[in-house]
């Protein structure tokens, strides 16, 4: 069966220099190294991985916050009047057109909210700059009423509601202008377990009753695997492994997924043999000048040390690659180590 | 090892007082690992901050005792209280970027809690290796002071140079040979005791390269080395008993399992007790053995952990479990707005 | 070496600023001043003149004249000081070590007072201890040094007797009676090197009351800043860290807390030492200390305009020294502070063009001339080329050329007064709107209505913050009943004059408060006293509020204007423009604000209170501007931001609706504290003698006048007219801390 793709990003790159004293580049940081995805129609989208990984750069780039290096970003007839165009390409009018259609959700939604503006203006905001402000008072009840908000906090700063409440005013304000994607940058990861129920509820609820296509990025698995539908997972600026949901998290394919599923505490099945990733999240940054460079197969102190504490404990564990490669290295015999592919 | 009795606490605020705990009892046996879970507000780092009165100036213990190895140290002398903090009782903090000093090496600030609470083993070390205890201080400031004076010298100088008076500016010339003078007949001093206790203890919590790392800055590390400079720290006292104040809230997924792994390997080394305070449940049922699960700044239920999971009783402890997303995709059995009410 | 490279960069950096210093005093003295008055002196014969004219390109156009002026400053020909009959860069550096010797002393008894005294303070926070401090610091900023430096040579000096009068040294014992080598010119240390305790004594008495005052205004602003940083800094985490060590309170105190609230001290002291060199031209001037501040005053007052210039030239090549040392002390203190940061290629073309400049005075005249017309063509034509390409790209950038245009505009009205009127319309429009829309209004406000009114639960809740406001409301009052409260003679034409007030049979009477009878010759009497000419210091007092009202309003109007919309753009805008705006504000910044002002007022000769006012507006933007492009660079990474651009909101709307609302709370308490700066910068220039006009009353000029009495015992001339300077002050200043208190959200809980 052919998926109705909302979105298509192809082979998208940004690179943000490094800079020495003198002002020429030494260096890259690769926040997107080629990223493919497909973001389906009606369905959730889940982009998961550590930090550092390139999520939210992803997120910035769909929203056009950022400029990418290359790549390109097409959207589908889905968008009206945007049929087929490059999110890169867009005349400022067409931008205009776009930015109707996508909303977004910050993680920290005291941030997200201007301090010295009424929730009314808040919310309406997104109706103002588009130039629809007949009927503005009935529009915004109606959004707030949307998100379990009603008239009564029209009139009120953002510091007189809890975190929760935040939240939802930010659903709100993205729910403005009926777009069709709803891009999620951790949406509940700076809220309490029952709070952030609420929240996964309520989007639930209003995907289904307005049809919409969500992007939903986040680094706790268990939220995603709640939430998406498909899912990628990220890791320096790579996607290394791209899957359905279920498919993804009962036969993980890659080995960096295998450990990150591993890491994850739960607390129904702890039982189960754990895989445990040694060493720091590598840096994304990739030096110019080549023997900058450390060799694929050099671990790093760090890791031999913890080698040794695991030594006899029933866990296995996978070498970080020292370099920006998304392959990590499984250790052969006591000196060796191999790239696992 | 650790017992609390009915602690009460309140906090004053612009809007009245608050009571951020509401009769708190729990204890800590030896040798095990004792999870606290509540969600923000509980009262769980309430509860930890006021065993040791650690609580900012607004926040008073009004009621309630703290049992430490049967000794009751709610009402003890300061000097005793510091004794145990660090020394009996060492503590990690959430963010180890921001609680730790950003303008003291780690070796600086680890050798703060062995002289205040090694200083015996340190003598010993020092007199068994023939080493000086502490390095002799040199009379010398901090380098920026020394640049300061340096630069500000140089500049006058240079000042009434051009402008054709040597002789005003032979004050400050004065000044830049007194202190090369006093480098010249300061030499380089060896490792002491102190040098030696710190990077020992940077080795306990795996850390590659001790001499490099002691004489480095926090931020220089990341953040998967901070908490582990954090944990050498709380242990450098040769504490009995950890308190673990969301250790890894601050951290990624692959180094909080890595810094977990630690503290239970540690845990089961020394046969410390550790107190982990955290909102993970996760994190409790791997790590744990028992959990007492807060709300409201009270405990609502106290019981091991597969007990707790498995067949929960207190009706918070139900709803808490239920909002979690546990693989399916039914809906999460939460009320649509507001809070539990009246649990 | 990171660091070297760091420095060689800010040196690099510091080039052009120091051009941008020489192009105002160019201005200064070309565009509006005599440029060969410091070379002309009696003898110079007419030949000579010409010849003169020639040689400094007189007669050829302007870019001539300003290579041959960077040539002269470059070698030290800073031409004749008339005034002390010798050659500037001959006496440059005996007035240098004196104010230095002088300086020095006073920041090291600033230093070491405040920093304990900040940290007690910090440490007792809320207590009567932090209280009295506060105050202390507070009154320290709201004291106009100068009336301090009268008060003290009054009380200590003159009735007292404790301490000498004025001077650097005793003449008799260092000249006649026991003359030592005096190479140094640092009297202390020449002093030692002779082995003579008593020359030892005799320097540091006559440096103990100048020091002082000089000391006290920078102490206030360090305790104050040292105060906050150790609060911020004990609520950090680490501080926890540290207690849970087992450290006692005063080792977490001295030994994490202290440290790291130095770093951001730190970054003051540089300023402040720039501070008290621009404060010692008013302590010099009192205790006739014979260094460049005095020096200065008396060039400016006979219009030496080459002693005027090189202190201005060189007050401006200290403070950048200073700020330099204290940007790599500040790198060295504090471990987190990248070195790293790269020259940008504009920074790059502007230091190469700035150095090719400097070289190019050294070669052939017109051959500079040229290479420098090349030069400032071409980098013209880049502006103007990157605008250009800019606006193609971005036409709604259009919109922020309107923006400057309209800012300019309301900077004219205001300067004008037609600002009044306009606002008087836009008042009259605003009513009207309100009342058409009154339901939705009423609801909107209903949420703005309870801050206001906790807003004024808290203002009574802090006793300092209602006598702050107290203050300002009756010296307002003043102002505003000014007729019924001192109604002029009837015969006075202008009311404003002093002239037209003077009573010549009755000078010299001294206050006589409530109890005046028809003695004076008045009806009834003096009230506070009247000065040698016979001026009734009541009147002027109550007449002389209105002339500090008029300028404070205005420049503080004006300069709030500028800066929010300036300071907003740049901030949010960041790149180039905020770098180019940023160096202009550098290089205004760079001379000493008093300074400056008075070179413009001197240079210009014009004496109104206009020229007053502009002066003081050039001085006072680009602090202001800064301090809100700090806050709109750090609302403009704020989330809520992001939000706005990813609904499709505009620059202009985000600057208007986002960034400017959120700066309000600063923008509302520096207009407010400086209301208070204003007026005591404005007296300082009266107490100098550059009080808007000589006819005008002004409290700073009636200083003035009681110095010269104050000898004969008269303190009432200086005492009242400084007391009204200073409670002015001081009541702004309670005001803008109260308001600080209750709009700073990180104080309300």
């Amino acid at each position: 069966m052919m998926r109705e793709y909302i979105i298509q990003i192809k082979d998208l790159r940004k690179h943000f220099p490094v800079k020495n004293v003198w002002g020429t580049d030494i260096a890259l940081v690769k926040a997107l190294d080629g990223v493919d995805l497909n973001i389906e129609e009606g369905k959730t989208f889940g982009i998961v991985g550590e930090s550092g990984c390139g999520k939210t750069t992803l997120m910035r780039t769909l929203l056009r916050l950022v400029e990418p290096t290359s790549g390109s970003v097409l959207l589908s007839d889905q968008f009206l009047g945007l049929k087929g165009r490059n999110l890169e390409n867009l005349t400022n009018e067409e931008l205009r057109l776009f930015r109707r259609q996508i909303g977004v959700v910050f993680q920290d939604p005291m941030g997200a909210l201007n301090p010295r503006m009424l929730i009314k203006d808040i919310v309406g905001e997104p109706l103002v700059i588009h130039g629809k402000t007949e009927n503005f008072r009935s529009k915004v009840i109606e959004l707030l009423n949307n998100v379990g908000l009603g008239e009564e906090h029209l009139y009120r700063y953002p510091h007189e509601f809890s975190g929760g409440q935040r939240q939802r005013i930010v659903i709100a304000r993205a729910l403005a202008l009926d777009p069709k994607v709803l891009v999620l940058d951790e949406p509940t990861s700076a809220l309490d377990v029952s709070v952030q129920a609420q929240i996964l509820n309520l989007l639930n609820d209003l995907q289904v009753k307005f049809n919409l296509t969500y992007v939903f990025i986040s680094h706790d698995l268990s939220v995603i695997e709640y939430m998406c539908d498909r899912l990628a997972v990220m890791y320096l600026g790579k996607v290394v492994e791209e899957a359905d949901t279920e498919e993804l998290f009962f036969n993980p394919q890659h080995p960096y997924t295998k450990a990150l599923l591993s890491a994850t505490p739960q607390f129904f099945a702890p039982d189960k043999k754990r895989i445990m990733i040694l060493g720091d999240v590598p840096s994304p940054i990739t030096y110019l000048d080549e023997s900058k460079a450390k060799l694929a197969t050099e671990i790093t102190v760090q890791e031999r040390l913890e080698i040794k504490a695991l030594e006899g404990k029933e866990i296995d564990y996978i070498v970080r690659s020292s370099l920006n490669e998304v392959f990590p290295l499984k250790k052969v015999s006591n000196e060796h180590y191999a790239r696992v592919k | 090892m650790l017992e609390i009795k009915d602690l009460k606490t309140n906090f004053n605020t612009y809007d009245g007082v608050v009571k951020a705990l509401d009769g708190v009892n729990l204890s800590v046996k030896d040798g095990e690992i004792f999870g606290l879970v509540g969600e923000t507000g509980s009262g769980k780092s309430v509860t930890c901050y006021s065993a040791l009165q650690l609580l900012p100036k607004t926040g008073e213990v009004v009621e309630g005792t703290v049992l430490l190895n049967g000794e009751d140290i709610t009402y003890v002398s300061e000097r005793r209280l510091r004794e145990i903090r660090g020394g009996e009782v060492g503590i990690i903090f959430q963010d180890p970027l921001s609680a730790l000093n950003p303008v003291m090496t780690i070796n600086e600030q680890i050798g703060e809690v062995l002289t205040l609470h090694q200083d015996k083993e340190l003598r010993q070390k020092a007199s068994d290796n023939d080493i000086p205890v502490y390095t002799s201080k040199k009379f010398s400031f901090s380098p920026g002071i020394e640049f300061t004076v340096l630069a500000i010298c140089i500049s006058f100088i240079s000042l009434f140079a051009m402008l054709g008076q040597f002789s005003f500016g032979l004050p400050f010339f004065f000044v830049i040979v007194l202190m090369l003078l006093r480098d010249y007949l300061q030499q380089d001093i060896p490792d002491s005791a102190l040098d030696i206790m710190v990077m020992e203890s940077l080795d306990k919590v795996k850390l590659p390269n001790p001499r490099q790392i002691a004489s480095s800055y926090p931020h220089e590390l990341s953040g998967g080395m901070q908490q582990r400079v954090m944990i050498a720290m709380a242990l450098a006292g040769k504490a009995k008993m950890l308190i673990a104040d969301e250790p890894t809230t601050a951290l990624d997924v692959t180094i909080q399992a890595q810094i977990l792994q630690l503290i239970k390997d540690i845990q089961k080394e020394e046969n410390m007790s550790v107190l982990l305070i955290t909102h993970d449940l996760g994190v409790v049922a791997e790590t744990c053995e028992r959990v007492a699960v807060m709300y409201k700044g009270k405990i609502v239920e106290e019981n091991t952990v597969n007990n707790i999971f498995k067949n929960p009783q207190h009706p918070y402890t139900k709803a808490l479990l239920n909002a979690i997303p546990k693989g399916g995709k039914e809906r999460l059995k939460v009320p649509d707005t507001g809070e539990y009410g009246s649990i | 070496m990171k660091l070297w490279i760091y420095v060689v960069r800010r040196l690099a950096l510091t080039i052009p600023v120091l051009l941008g210093v020489t192009l105002i005093t160019f201005y200064l003295s070309y565009g509006m001043g005599d440029p060969l008055a410091p070379y002309v002196t009696e003898k110079t014969t007419p030949e000579q003149y010409a010849e003169l004219i020639d040689k400094h390109n007189l007669d050829e156009p302007i870019q001539y004249q300003y290579i041959t002026y960077l040539r002269n400053i470059i070698t030290f020909e800073w031409g004749y000081s008339k005034v002390i009959n010798q050659d500037v860069s001959e006496a440059m550096p005996e007035k240098f070590a004196a104010t230095l010797e002088l300086s020095i002393l006073a920041f090291i008894v600033s230093v070491a007072t405040a920093i304990p005294l900040g940290i007690f303070s910090s440490i007792r926070q809320n207590r009567w201890h932090d209280h009295s401090i506060r105050l202390f610091a507070l009154f320290g900023s709201a004291i106009p040094i100068f009336w301090f430096a009268l008060f003290l040579q009054y009380i200590v000096a003159f009735k007292m007797d404790l301490l000498p009068l004025s001077l650097r040294y005793d003449p008799i014992l260092w000249e006649i009676t026991d003359p030592i080598k005096m190479d140094t010119n640092f009297l202390l240390i020449d002093a030692i090197a002779a082995g003579s305790l008593p020359h030892f004594m005799d320097a540091l008495k006559h440096m103990i009351l100048p020091a002082t005052v000089l000391a006290y205004g920078s102490m206030a602003t360090i305790i104050r800043l040292m105060r906050g940083n150790m609060l911020d800094v004990l609520g950090q985490d680490y501080i926890r860290t540290a207690k849970a060590k087992g450290l006692s309170e005063r080792q977490v105190t001295f030994g994490h807390g202290a440290p790291n609230a130095m770093i951001p001290t730190v970054t003051l002291l540089g300023m402040g030492f720039a501070g008290l060199i621009n404060g010692s031209v008013l302590t010099e001037t009192i205790f006739t200390w014979p260094g460049l501040g005095a020096w200065a005053i008396t060039a400016m007052r006979s219009l030496d305009v080459s002693a005027i210039l090189a202190y201005t030239l060189f007050s401006a090549f200290l403070y950048i020294i200073a700020n330099l040392i204290v940007d790599i002390l500040y790198a060295f203190l504090d471990p987190r502070v990248e070195l790293g940061g790269h020259l940008s290629l504009g920074e790059i073309i502007v230091v190469s063009f700035s150095v090719l400049l400097l070289l190019a005075t050294f070669m052939d005249i017109s051959i500079a001339v040229v290479f420098s017309s090349l030069i400032i063509i071409s980098l013209s034509l880049l502006v103007l080329y990157s605008v250009a390409i800019r606006l193609t790209q971005n036409p709604e950038d259009l919109l922020l050329v309107g923006l400057f245009v309209g800012t300019l505009f309301v900077i004219w009205s205001i300067l004008t007064g037609l600002f009044m009127i306009l606002l008087f319309f836009s008042l009259v429009f605003y009513s009207l709107y309100v009342l058409y829309n009154w339901a939705e209004i009423q609801e909107s406000f209903a949420p703005k209505y309870d801050e206001l009114k906790r807003a004024a639960y808290q203002i009574r809740r802090n006793p300092l913050t209602m006598l702050g406001l107290f203050l300002v409301i009756s010296l307002l009052s003043i102002a505003l009943f000014a007729p019924f409260l001192a109604p002029p003679s009837e015969n006075q034409r202008d009311v404003m004059s002093m002239e037209e007030h003077f009573e010549f049979n009755y000078d010299h009477q001294p206050p006589c408060y409530f109890s005046c009878t028809a003695e004076s010759g008045q009806e009834d009497g003096y009230i506070l006293g009247s000065t040698d000419r016979g001026y009734d210091i009541y009147y002027g007092i109550v007449w002389g509020s209105r002339t500090s009202l008029d300028v404070a309003v205005k420049v503080v109007l004006t300069g709030t204007f500028i800066a929010a919309i300036i300071g907003a753009v740049s901030g949010y805008y960041g790149g180039k423009v905020d770098d180019i705006i940023m160096r202009i504000t550098d290089v205004f910044i760079a001379i000493p604000g008093l300074v400056l002002a008075l070179a413009i007022i001197a240079v210009t000769g014009d004496n109104s209170i206009e020229m007053l006012m502009y002066a003081l507006i050039i001085v006072w933007w680009p602090g202001f501007t800064r301090v809100i492009r700090a806050e709109a660079l750090r609302i403009r990474k704020l989330p809520y931001i992001e939000a706005a651009k990813a609904a499709g909101a505009s620059d202009f709307r985000i600057i208007f609706k986002h960034v400017l609302p959120n700066c309000i709370t600063s923008i509302i308490v520096i207009a407010t504290m400086d209301m208070g700066g204003i007026v005591l910068s404005l007296a300082a220039l009266g107490f100098l003698g550059f009080g808007g006009g000589a006819d005008l009353a002004e409290w700073g000029k009636l200083v003035a006048f009681g110095q010269d009495d104050m000898l004969k015992g008269e303190w009432w001339g200086f005492f009242f007219p400084g007391l009204a300077v200073a409670l002015w002050a001081f009541g702004f200043y309670l005001l803008g801390d109260g308001v600080r208190d209750i709009l700073d959200p990180k104080q309300r809980n």
